[in-house]
């Protein structure tokens, strides 16, 4: 449903989407799912690269973590940030 | 030729004439005016006082939508607001701790024309993600765009769309979600016709449930 609010009166109306609407939304949601979440999924990813994988993988150079470590840190990002046609 | 008016103790003031003066007969206001006022010229010579007026104009207060105490916006998909005056020349939205039920969303906007068309196209709308490490950008041709994360998260901020002449208007935004998400925003649109109305709804086509939205305008 759609809240229509008049700016002048303040008078609300409830109104279903017409079939126009609907599909506008409806291509939105795909956009959204196809090309948005994707986008946003890996600058998270990204970021928790950065900021909790990344200084695993220096620790296991140094011996100081093992590399299962590094690769666990790597499946938890993944898992926490999913995205429709996820690939990486 | 200057008419001297010369004072009780000592100096003058006077009344002088320009070099080419023509004839022209200013007649002043017969009162002394108030604190304030100033002279003013009916373009024939007559003066009279007036006041200064204001011409700062104040936000006026739309309509407040609470997403959360179930006065109408919980459940739906998109809140519009419609039969904008004619003069508006700026639009400030006030997104409060908004939340849609779904873990995956964005706002996003449309303005609209005539008796509620949505404009759907023309827009170049950008937003960015930004947190420590990483920063994203998002181009819409369809709407403009608002960041919108998890529903245990909400959205805070501030869009404003400025009439910058004729149906030109220009999207700015900024706010923050996600915790530790900010984002900015900004784009602009040129309307074939005359704004009359702005809608604000969910890019995964989901409902609100939280939060509240406030519009304010300024002609």
């Amino acid at each position: 449903m759609q809240i229509i609010i008049n700016a002048q009166t303040g008078e609300r109306t409830v109104v279903a989407p017409t079939a126009e609407e609907e599909e506008f939304y409806q291509a939105e949601q795909a956009d959204f799912q196809a090309n948005d979440l994707p986008k946003f999924r890996k600058q998270q990813r990204a970021a928790a690269y950065a900021q909790e994988a990344d200084p695993l993988f220096f620790k296991a150079q140094r011996g100081e973590a093992t590399t299962a470590e590094w690769e666990s840190k790597i499946a938890e990002i993944k898992a926490r940030f999913p995205y429709p046609g996820d690939n990486e | 030729m200057a008419l001297k008016l010369k004072g009780s103790t000592s100096g003058f003031t006077a009344i002088d004439a320009p070099a080419v003066a023509g004839d022209n007969t200013l007649v002043l206001p017969g009162g002394n005016g108030t604190s304030g006022q100033y002279l003013q010229t009916d373009g024939a010579g007559a003066l009279s006082w007036q006041t200064v007026t204001d011409t700062n104009t104040n936000l006026t207060r739309g309509t407040e939508i609470d997403t959360s105490s179930g006065s109408g916006a919980i459940g739906s998909t998109a809140v519009i607001y419609d039969n904008l005056s004619s003069d508006v020349k700026r639009i400030t939205m006030i997104i409060n701790n908004v939340s849609t039920d779904n873990t995956e969303d964005q706002l996003r906007f449309v303005l609209r024309t005539g008796s509620g068309t949505d404009v759907t196209s023309g827009y170049y709308g950008v937003t960015t993600a930004t947190t420590s490490g990483s920063t994203g950008a998002y181009t819409k041709t369809n709407n403009f765009p608002m960041l919108l994360n998890v529903a245990a998260e909400r959205l805070s901020g501030t869009a404003t769309f400025s009439n910058v002449g004729g149906n030109r208007w220009v999207y700015s935004a900024c706010g923050a979600f996600y915790s530790s998400y900010t984002f900015v925003a900004g784009g602009y649109v040129e309307l074939s016709a005359q704004l009359t109305g702005i809608k604000v709804y969910s890019g995964n086509s989901r409902n609100f449930d939280s939060g509240s939205i406030n519009i304010f305008t300024e002609v």
